[in-house]
């Protein structure tokens, strides 16, 4: 009897992430759709003009859309090439001795607070990037190489261990064969980790898609649709964290659709990523 | 172009990056550490605030991510630990478990910054808890139990079947061979996970500004507002209210982000070599 | 003869595959029953079913019945914990778990609420007497477990299971894993056990079986192909099969 309530407990304690996801969409939803209806789906997400506090206030999020998107995959293009690169000198090229040194560096790097990264790149790469490519510094090319580095762990992790997993056998097959060890690399051990570097590519996307705090600090805030790389932006993570501190009534309420938004996107690029991770079969309980 | 020359340049690249990466990270945790360490003091360790926080200390900054992470994990451990007991042990694969995963890698893909509006449209104004340490603490929770869980499941797997076959075997029920056969050995690895949760509670921004607030005073009760030190960095840098002082408080949270990491893999390290001696 | 446990018509399957098919025998009481067979043939299913732990695999599936002492095993509302401390277990692999030697031995007995240092203390010293451990490691109780060389872990695994004070040891190849001269003290072991125990036990050979068994059940798919005292089977067995494998013909 005493075993049977245990195991009550326990699958509560177990529905208690699915109760809370639940929990969230709910409440999000609740508070974002009615302004989303109000305004129109089309209209909140074509508009291009915000203006939540005007006597007509405009609810547009396109230039926060635009500028995740450039933002998110601006990024990519940093945190890709290099995640994958430090991914495979780890498992591949590192002389024991540093591949011991790089697991804690990684962590440490995926532990540094966000407003740390968001901090280096207001103070150290916005001037900078003003002094040698002009602009106001504080922009979505500042954002995206900080981001790049800050979604660097997710990548490397994930990566590392799809690359890890390959079998002994078919990398042994292609030695064989006579290939050089950057062959086996690039023809062998990738493409065999592949689904597992895809999950890892997406689950950084998302990283970068939902960072707000180190976004706001770099990013220049401007209500404007960026044309180009040195011109500052806002993104929808970041224009919330900004503006819920002194918003009521239907601007509350917009940002919190701002949130829908957001939560709707980061749940695809979950759903993709859980398609592309094989998870290992989980072992069977057999005691 | 040869086969040797071309794998010459790419492992170029690739120490390149590697050497990048490092160089980073120790730009990020030098430069901090150079410009804040200056001006840290034992004053500014246990001293209160002044002009919003342009003078003085970071005292009340300090209690508050403690009393956050703690909230946080007094909560999340059990729930966490509870869920992966169950996951592994008291139940086979089916559409449930399957459900409860989607669920925890759902929650663990999440931003913080809807964790942030759900913390304050729940637990702040619906639930009326207002910005304080319990509703700071429970949207923390609820953002590290996918850690905890997940830190949980790995280090329950670790431990051999035949540990569990021999418990079985001598009469023991299911939740004691749990307690006495499983979960001892996991330890290490719960605790490596919940001190990582810890950190991750410890660096968080979004999700505590609009659930614990941003008082400056040091807080009475759970149902006190609390300010964090990665809020008040933040706060220090973006409104542009002390450099100096910004780059202090960073360097405080960074020292602590490193103690966290140092001390979960020597925790781990030490508990495993207890275990096989004891 | 008197017997202490009887298979009648027992049938296992762990989800499609049968592991066991229409097993009826019986098993003397404090005696050795030797059940042997070509890797697949049931033994662990036989040996697993007497203390129902069979029921921990995924899909377990049985009819028919067992009776210990006369009394299902399968009657509603067994005690299985009780169950499982009347037929103590003792597997191939050594295991000792991360404890110390101490509380190895004494560890089923704290599982039964047994808490009384005297009584515990007891115990221990009779049950690694018994097991021919306790010279070697009177003298460091407090010590791990996991510090023990292969062979003395397995005598300590067979502590433990005699520290509950077991009528049934089911010795699922409990040699497997060691070397001769462990394995010569094991074997020993079981001759001067079977006094005061009924033992079944899976052989890790078929000279095993002949050193130590009076009766023995040859396993062939799930069935029992013959079944007899020791000395007939293995010297001349009556099917074909049986005298094939007794000979090294096949398995």
């Amino acid at each position: 009897m005493k075993e049977r309530g245990i195991g009550v407990l326990l699958l509560a304690t177990a529905l208690g992430a699915l109760i809370a996801l639940g929990l969230i969409t709910y409440f999000i939803f609740q508070a974002g759709v009615p302004l989303i209806a109000k305004v129109g789906l089309w209209q909140f997400l074509s508009g291009t003009e915000w203006n939540p506090t005007a006597k007509v206030p405009k609810f547009g999020i396109l230039p926060m859309i635009v500028g995740s998107l450039w933002l998110t995959f601006g990024s990519l293009l940093i945190g890709v090439p290099l995640g994958l690169a430090v991914a495979v000198f780890m498992v591949e090229l590192a002389p024991p001795r540093l591949a011991v040194l790089m697991r804690p560096a990684i962590q440490l790097l995926a532990g540094i607070p966000s407003v740390i990264y968001g901090f280096i790149g207001l103070t150290l790469l916005a001037p900078l990037i003003r002094a040698t490519l002009g602009g106001p510094g504080l922009s979505v090319l500042t954002g995206a190489i900080i981001l790049g580095f800050m979604i660097l762990p997710t990548i490397i992790a994930i990566s590392e261990d799809a690359m890890r997993a390959v079998p002994l056998a078919i990398r042994e097959g292609a030695v064989a064969l006579g290939s050089s060890h950057w062959q086996v690399i690039i023809g062998v051990i990738l493409p065999a980790a592949r689904s597992g570097i895809i999950a890892g590519v997406i689950l950084g996307m998302g990283r970068a898609l939902g960072e707000t705090m180190a976004v706001i600090m770099m990013i220049g805030n401007s209500l404007n649709i960026p044309v180009s790389p040195l011109q500052p932006a806002t993104t929808l993570t970041s224009n919330i964290g900004l503006e819920m501190a002194y918003a009521g009534g239907d601007h509350r309420q917009a940002l919190f659709g701002t949130g829908v938004v957001l939560f709707i996107f980061i749940m695809i690029l979950n759903a993709l990523a859980t398609t592309f991770v094989r998870r290992p079969a989980t072992s069977r309980r057999s005691a | 172009m040869t086969t040797a020359r071309t794998q010459r340049i790419a492992f170029g690249c690739i120490w390149a990056a590697a050497v990048l990466t490092l160089a980073v990270l120790a730009l990020v945790v030098g430069l901090i550490m150079i410009r804040g360490l200056p001006s840290i003091s034992w004053g500014f360790l246990s001293g209160s605030p002044e002009n919003l926080g342009r003078d003085g200390g970071i005292f009340p900054t300090i209690v508050g991510t403690i009393v956050l992470g703690a909230v946080s994990l007094l909560i999340a451990t059990p729930l966490g630990v509870g869920a992966a007991i169950y996951l592994t042990e008291y139940t086979h694969e089916s559409l449930l478990t399957r459900a409860i995963r989607f669920g925890t890698e759902s929650l663990a893909g999440v931003p913080s910054i809807i964790f942030g509006l759900f913390g304050f449209i729940f637990f702040v104004t619906y639930l009326q808890m207002g910005w304080s340490i319990l509703a700071g603490g429970l949207t923390l929770a609820l953002m590290v139990l996918p850690t905890i869980i997940r830190t949980t499941e790995e280090a329950i797997r670790t431990v051999p079947q035949s540990y569990r076959n021999v418990s079985y075997s001598l009469g023991a029920t299911r939740w004691q061979m749990v307690t006495t056969a499983v979960l001892p050995s996991a330890l290490p690895g719960i605790v490596t996970g919940v001190i990582l949760a810890f950190g991750r509670a410890v660096s968080e921004t979004a999700a505590v500004i609009f659930t614990a607030g941003t008082a400056l005073n040091l807080p009475k009760s759970a149902f006190s507002p609390v300010r964090t030190m990665a809020v008040h960095f933040y706060i220090l840098a973006v409104e542009g209210i002390s450099l100096e002082k910004a780059y202090a408080t960073g360097a405080v949270l960074i020292v602590t982000v490193l103690l966290i990491n140092i001390i979960a893999s020597s925790l781990i390290t030490r508990l495993v070599r207890r275990q096989v001696r004891r | 003869m008197d017997s202490k446990i009887e298979f009648d018509h027992y049938t296992l399957a762990y989800g499609r595959d049968t592991v066991l098919n229409d097993i009826t025998l019986s098993v003397a009481r404090n005696a050795v029953l030797a059940v042997f067979g070509p890797a697949g043939s049931g033994k662990s299913g036989f040996l697993r079913s007497i203390n129902r732990m069979a029921e921990l695999e995924p899909n377990e599936r049985h009819s028919g019945d067992i009776r210990m002492d006369g009394t299902s095993l399968f009657v509603p509302g067994v005690d299985l914990p009780a169950l499982r401390r009347r037929a103590a277990m003792v597997f191939a692999q050594p295991v000792a778990l991360p404890m110390s030697i101490y509380d190895n031995v004494s560890y089923g007995l704290r599982l039964s609420g047994k808490r009384e240092r005297r009584q515990l203390d007891e115990a221990v010293e009779r049950s690694l007497r018994a097991a021919t451990l306790w010279d070697e490691v009177k003298d460091r109780l407090d010590s791990s477990g996991l510090n023990l060389s292969g062979g003395q872990q397995q005598r300590l695994s067979i502590a433990r299971a005699l520290a509950l004070g077991p009528e049934v040891l089911l010795l699922d190849a409990p040699t497997a894993a060691l070397d001769p001269i462990s394995t010569g003290k094991i074997e020993d072991m079981l001759l001067d056990l079977k006094a005061n125990y009924t033992i079944v036990i899976v052989p890790h050979s078929i000279q095993q079986a002949a050193r130590v068994a009076d009766a023995a059940a040859f396993f062939l798919n799930g069935s029992c192909v013959e079944y007899g005292p020791g000395n007939q089977l293995f010297v001349s067995p009556r099917d074909t099969r049986t005298e094939q494998y007794v000979t090294g013909r096949f398995g």
